[in-house]
């Protein structure tokens, strides 16, 4: 049942996606952080 | 859309449909003859493929739909396309030569479809650092557009390859002519997982057309906000 092929496979296939899937999150924090500041400090002037 | 289908429930979807397909492909699927275990890979390699053909054509309507009506959304949505696309990509390279090694005896060799899906690889790639190096928004859009255009070709000559040459990689499943063909319950898990990485590619897709407007929203407040210090 356990082939060392398969699980490699599935293994870096669903890893491939956990990464994307942090990378996305990551830069979706970044912008949306990014964009209350901004508008924090163009309500303000 | 996100009235009617917002972002966790797609979430919640994909994930249950993917739980699915999982089940199937271990335990519903029968084992295949000659290959065995192995040749489950198949699933996941065969419908991250059809999804990454499948990305580009989405370039490719978006890079048309840019240059003619030169629409933001157009081309946010050809580059999420491309990215995620490269996603899956890399997806079938990667789950590929895992399937061959064992099979063939070999990890990868350079028949046309195998190159092919490497030039497909390297078209995305192409693409996504046309986006990143060039420094005119309007401009990288252009050029990506027109990459995204002319790469397409890959598409139809990649799909028709292993019908059109003789190849390592085997011969098609569907509309492979005599011969071919699958077990009915691998056809079932083969459509539910690519059904399954469907929804995820369109809830990836979503989360990247929800970056891109926030980015424009980020970009529009710098520029006020540069205009007010300028005042």
């Amino acid at each position: 049942m356990c082939n060392v092929y398969l699980v490699l496979a599935y293994g870096l296939f669903w890893g491939i996606f956990m990464v994307y899937a942090w990378v996305i999150h990551g830069r979706q924090q970044r912008l949306e952080k990014e964009l209350e500041e901004l508008k924090k400090e163009v309500g303000q002037r | 859309m996100n009235k009617f289908f917002p972002p966790t429930l797609h979430l919640i979807v994909t994930y249950a449909w993917l739980m699915v397909a999982t089940y199937l492909i271990f335990f519903y699927a029968p084992q295949e003859a000659t290959m065995g275990e192995v040749q489950r890979i198949f699933y996941i390699h065969v419908s991250s493929a059809w999804t990454a053909m499948l990305a580009y054509f989405l370039i490719f309507l978006g890079s048309i739909g840019y240059l003619w009506k030169r629409r933001d959304s157009a081309d946010d949505f050809a580059n999420g396309a491309a990215e995620v696309g490269f996603v899956f990509c890399t997806c079938v390279l990667v789950t590929g030569p895992l399937w061959a090694k064992p099979v063939w005896g070999i990890w990868w060799t350079w028949d046309a479809r195998l190159t092919l899906t490497f030039v497909l690889w390297l078209l995305f790639v192409a693409y996504l650092m046309l986006r990143s190096y060039v420094i005119n928004p309007g401009r990288a859009a252009v050029l990506a557009a027109v990459v995204g255009i002319i790469g397409f070709v890959d598409v139809p000559i990649n799909y028709m390859a292993i019908r059109w040459w003789r190849t390592q990689h085997p011969q098609p499943v569907i509309a492979g002519g005599e011969g071919s063909g699958l077990d009915p319950r691998m056809w079932v898990a083969l459509f539910v997982t690519w059904g399954a990485f469907l929804c995820l590619f369109a809830y990836l897709l979503r989360q990247y057309m929800r970056l891109a407007a926030l980015g424009r929203e980020v970009a529009h407040l710098r520029r006020l906000r540069g205009l007010s210090q300028g005042a």
